[in-house]
């Protein structure tokens, strides 16, 4: 089960894109809370330092946060998404959604791999192909498991771990097909494949647009 | 080489490239990618040639994505032709990409191999890249 770190929300009045930069500039994130109790959502800032922290340090995807709201008012909440910049890496908002003892509630959780450097299947050359890196379960908030820990160790050359195999807690509801496979060990392409691709010649290309069609070429 | 099996039209204009990629930025399937810090068209010849690049260092081992599509002709206009009389023929494919866009992804090989792989895939390649990892990659 996760741990419970404490985090404090300060209101926030401005929406929009100039507002936001001007919060982010300050030392905050920009972020909303959504839940039971807060069908609307209502939207907050927290503290960049405290964030960096905390994203740092744990599994954020399962991570149970005691959020203090700024009427003095405590909540349990899960940070549902963490928007990042595509080329600097800065968050630039989070979503935190709220849980209320005893209704469950779908968290994506981590699927981790261990064991690979001992995985019989990759000494005779195969490679790992880990298909479901998230495995979405319903469970209830004081149950959220930190990760599902899958041991590779003894996975052969073909062979596959599929949804129905995994070590899932007992009061978790998993959500996946069964039978998805979550990771297999493949046998990796040979180079021969790629030499032949690389000889293809150029084809035809068919067009179904309206046009002029192929008299439109220029002298 | 990729190229599309069919296209609506076949001289589209060419629009210029602004702006961060939209969709397509993040590592999805493999462990590490090749991140694009330019704005460009890559054509078809530019991907095969860095495909074949990573996949030499890679040996036979590991697997390989290819994040961008070549769907877009690029028109060129036949040597020592006087302007006008109409636009060029479709001579090659390009994939337009924007900056952020993960070009290239592997899995399965050692951060070694896939940092030497990814340095000769630059070297094939019109724009600044740049490695980035998967969250969380790893478990041990």
């Amino acid at each position: 089960m996760s741990e419970m770190v404490k985090i404090v929300l300060d209101s926030r009045e401005e929406k929009g894109k100039q507002a936001s930069t001007k919060i982010r500039n300050a030392g905050y994130i920009p972020c909303v809370v959504y839940g039971p109790d807060y069908i609307d959502s209502l939207p907050g800032k927290v503290k960049t330092a405290e964030i960096n922290r905390i994203l740092a340090a744990a599994r954020w995807e399962t991570l149970t946060l005691q959020v203090t709201f700024p009427g003095g008012k405590e909540e349990m909440c899960l940070m549902r998404e963490v928007q990042r910049d595509i080329l600097n890496g800065k968050i630039l908002h989070i979503d935190f959604v709220q849980l209320v003892k005893g209704h469950r509630i779908n968290v994506d959780i981590p699927v981790v791999l261990i064991g690979r450097e001992e995985c019989p299947g990759v000494k005779l050359g195969g490679v790992i192909d880990h298909l479901l890196r998230e495995i979405s379960m319903e469970v209830l908030p004081g149950q959220i498991p930190e990760s599902i820990v899958v041991d590779v160790s003894a996975l052969g050359l073909g062979e596959q771990i599929q949804v129905q195999d995994l070590p899932v807690p007992e009061e978790a509801q998993v959500l996946a097909d069964p039978d998805e496979v979550v990771v297999a060990v493949i046998i990796p392409r040979g180079i021969d494949e790629e030499e032949e691709e690389a000889a293809e010649e150029d084809m035809e290309v068919e067009v179904v647009g309206k046009g002029k069609g192929k008299d439109d070429e220029g002298e | 080489m990729l190229m599309p099996s069919r296209v609506k039209y076949r001289k589209p204009f060419r629009r210029p490239l602004k702006g961060k990629a939209k969709g397509g930025a993040t590592v999805a399937f493999g462990e590490y990618g090749l991140q694009t810090l330019d704005c460009a068209w890559i054509t078809a010849r530019q991907i095969e040639a860095t495909r074949v690049a990573i996949s030499r260092k890679m040996k036979k081992g590991g697997k390989i994505w290819i994040r961008i599509f070549p769907d877009r002709p690029f028109t060129k206009k036949p040597l020592e032709t006087r302007m006008g009389k109409g636009k060029g023929a479709p001579e090659f494919w390009v994939a337009p990409v924007k900056r952020g866009r993960i070009l290239f992804e592997i899995a399965g090989v050692s951060k070694d191999v896939m940092e030497e792989a990814f340095r000769t895939a630059s070297h094939k390649l019109p724009v600044k890249v740049r490695i980035v990892a998967r969250d969380g990659f790893g478990g041990e």
